[in-house]
């Protein structure tokens, strides 16, 4: 597909074309919010693609969904774009809301509460709240890109990517983004259902939304 | 295409008559979804680690059509406040606020996708 191709994993493309040539190369000017969710559908069908096809390492994966993200993080203009190491990307944002943190996301700890599953609804509420009232943490490609590689294992002290103990390093690897997880998401999530019900326009009927212009 | 797309989206939610129902509905997943994530074990070990990645992978299949529904949702959206595309496609309080969650939304699919692959590598 021309997606691909229009995108170089350095991001200027072939014929040293800056950002808002490759963004008007793919013929997806910025004309409405239908516009982009289009845009976001490709994006989000090359990282199916990408998933099936079972990609080798998951350094490949990020460089792939990297290159994918790349025309959305010019239009967010949320990226401080950089050419080292041939990423365009070097710091990108993944989430966008601004209430980040950029601390290093695989150095925290990572507290084990669970949940009761028959938790009734309003405790489901109320933990959505609290977590919802949580940073979340930024991710760069880089960051898991490098995680991938098993560079970060030494900040949970589980050893180097050399250690002796029986444990596969692809699977300290695994756990490791695995916990990353299992923290990051709910606070994802949560802030996504807070910020969908808290909107009036979404939330509320249709005069207050008249009224509101 | 993605003309024929829009088009054929109008269609079926021009058949849906309850107020912004599709947009609550994608709340009330992300609302499952959460429970959902806080109820499993922290992934500690190889078992625990397959437990949470099937998690994951029913999250990321439970949100497959929040694309879809929303646009429903947009849609419904613009019915009601009686705007023609234009006006509402640039509507700044609207634009802002997909953007921010198609944005988040992508994220928190990357990240949760990585995981995924190497399930089946190791």
């Amino acid at each position: 597909m021309g997606w691909a191709e229009s995108v170089s994993p350095n991001g200027m493309g072939r014929n040293g074309m800056g950002p808002n040539d490759v963004w008007a190369q793919m013929g997806r000017a910025q004309t409405g919010w239908a516009e982009s969710a289009g845009y976001l559908c490709n994006c989000q069908i090359m990282m199916i693609l990408v998933r099936k096809a079972k990609t080798a390492s998951t350094s490949t994966l990020v460089e792939a969904v990297g290159s994918g993200l790349l025309a959305l993080v010019y239009k967010g203009g949320c990226s401080r774009a950089t050419t080292r190491h041939g990423y365009i990307i070097h710091r990108t944002v993944i989430c966008s809301d601004e209430s980040h943190s950029t601390t290093n996301f695989m150095s925290r700890s990572y507290p084990s509460r669970c949940m009761s599953s028959n938790a009734s609804s309003s405790q489901l509420n109320k933990e959505i709240d609290l977590y919802s009232k949580k940073k979340q943490t930024s991710v760069s490609l880089r960051a898991l890109m490098e995680s991938g590689q098993g560079l970060h294992l030494y900040k949970l002290g589980m050893g180097g990517a050399s250690s002796e103990d029986g444990m596969k390093v692809a699977e300290k690897i695994l756990i490791q983004i695995a916990c990353f997880l299992h923290r990051e998401l709910p606070v994802r999530v949560a802030h996504r259902a807070v910020k969908l019900e808290a909107s009036p326009l979404f939330m509320k009927s249709g005069t207050a939304l008249q009224s509101e212009g | 295409m993605r003309v024929v797309f829009m088009l054929k989206l109008s269609d079926t939610a021009s058949t849906m008559h309850a107020p912004l129902v599709n947009i609550q509905n994608v709340c009330s997943w992300y609302k499952t979804s959460f429970g959902q994530l806080r109820s499993c074990p922290v992934p500690s070990d190889r078992e625990k680690e397959e437990l949470f990645a099937k998690v994951i992978e029913s999250v990321y299949e439970r949100h497959s059509s929040t694309l879809i529904t929303m646009a429903k949702g947009a849609h419904e959206l613009r019915n009601i406040v009686k705007q023609d595309v234009a006006s509402f496609a640039d509507s700044n309080d609207i634009q802002k606020r997909l953007d921010e969650f198609y944005m988040s939304r992508i994220g928190i699919r990357m990240v949760s996708t990585i995981v995924l692959p190497m399930i089946r590598l190791v």
